[in-house]
């Protein structure tokens, strides 16, 4: 590869790292580097002139990103938006391990006390259908990124932001598991075998329907927002 | 004398409306043609231009296409629609305004005093 090949590939990388800019916006640049360097190098500039000229011309890549931005926003906002629900859905599944091993322990050490493995075995079932349905839901949103990825540009949280939701991730699940073997401790002792029995049971339901329709509402809405966006710049 | 930057970017919209009025452009070629009929005196930093089409892509007035360049690779072109043929007659019209208004200030008057 040419000297001025690598340093236009190097170019494109730069400029398809910023956040506003998509493909397809690259492509078209890429192209108008070119016709401008061939044009250049016509009235007698070397290789090398031809494209530093060419590049200055076209402009910094601080403007480019800030002038992109301007027009390129919605999408900007649609990429987040689904990365927030992946995160929400992560901090869900992370919530059912917490919750799982939380009623695993009280349900445990209760067995032990009043042998009541019905109980056992009815929550931690029903968590169990409410952790594969997240999980799948997950690597659903996670396939469908990785197939938009090859049309639009995907943007990448930052490393602060990974950090943040790692930490928020540990953080509220280890407080949601603290309180639920409280709680259902201070319950099953307070109430007595029967009507715990009977508690659990009845909000056995709830616990799996809610988590199993948020996911669905949350990517119904976002797809719907997405498809109104994308046949809006299609009909433009 | 180079047309200074306000100027320029006010001026960016009915140019390109005007030159793809003339028939189908890509960015390059308009580029070229605005440097051409302004003597090289209104100097756009290129990848400007390319914001601008996309905006005026998403106000309906223009669409896009794309199509192989003599070069072999794809190129996007742009074509004006109806509602950009209107647009540039009203943005016509405000410029004639503003020329006139500025030319009847400049024009020699008689002194009567």
């Amino acid at each position: 590869m040419s000297d001025v090949e690598n340093q236009i590939q190097q170019w494109k990388h730069a400029l398809s790292s910023l956040d506003t800019v998509k493909d397809s916006d690259v492509r078209e640049m890429e192209d108008h580097l070119r016709e401008e360097i061939a044009h250049l190098r016509a009235a007698g500039l070397t290789d090398q002139e031809a494209f530093l000229v060419a590049r200055r011309r076209l402009g910094d890549l601080a403007s480019l990103e800030e002038e992109f931005a301007k027009v390129n926003a919605s999408e900007r906002l649609l990429n987040r938006l689904w990365w927030m629900v992946g995160g929400v859905f992560a901090l869900m599944i992370a919530n059912c391990c917490s919750q799982m091993a939380g009623q695993a322990a009280t349900n445990a050490s209760l067995a032990m006390k009043w042998s009541v493995n019905a109980i056992a075995v009815s929550t931690i079932l029903s968590q169990a259908v409410v952790f594969f349905s997240v999980t799948a839901f997950s690597v659903w949103l996670i396939v469908r990124r990785v197939n938009e990825a090859g049309r639009h540009r995907v943007w990448l949280p930052t490393r602060r932001m990974v950090v943040t939701g790692l930490i928020l991730m540990l953080i509220l699940p280890a407080a949601a598991f603290a309180a639920n073997i409280l709680s259902a401790w201070h319950l099953a002792t307070s109430m007595g075998p029967e009507s715990y029995n009977r508690l659990v049971l009845a909000r056995t339901p709830g616990m799996i329907i809610w988590p199993l329709l948020m996911p669905i509402l949350l990517i119904s809405i976002l797809a719907i927002i997405s498809r109104r966006a994308r046949r809006r710049a299609s009909t433009t | 004398m180079p047309v200074s930057k306000d100027l320029v970017a006010a001026s960016a919209t009915p140019l390109i409306l005007s030159i793809l009025a003339q028939g189908d452009s890509y960015g390059y070629a308009i580029i070229q043609r605005v440097r051409e009929l302004s003597g090289g005196q209104m100097q756009w930093t290129d990848g400007m231009l390319y914001p601008v089409l996309h905006r005026l892509e998403k106000q309906d007035l223009i669409e896009s296409y794309l199509d192989a360049a003599e070069t072999g690779r794809q190129r996007k072109y742009y074509r004006i629609k109806k509602s950009g043929t209107k647009a540039l007659a009203e943005h016509k019209s405000q410029w004639l305004l503003v020329h006139n208004t500025l030319q009847q200030l400049w024009e020699k008057r008689p002194c009567l005093t």
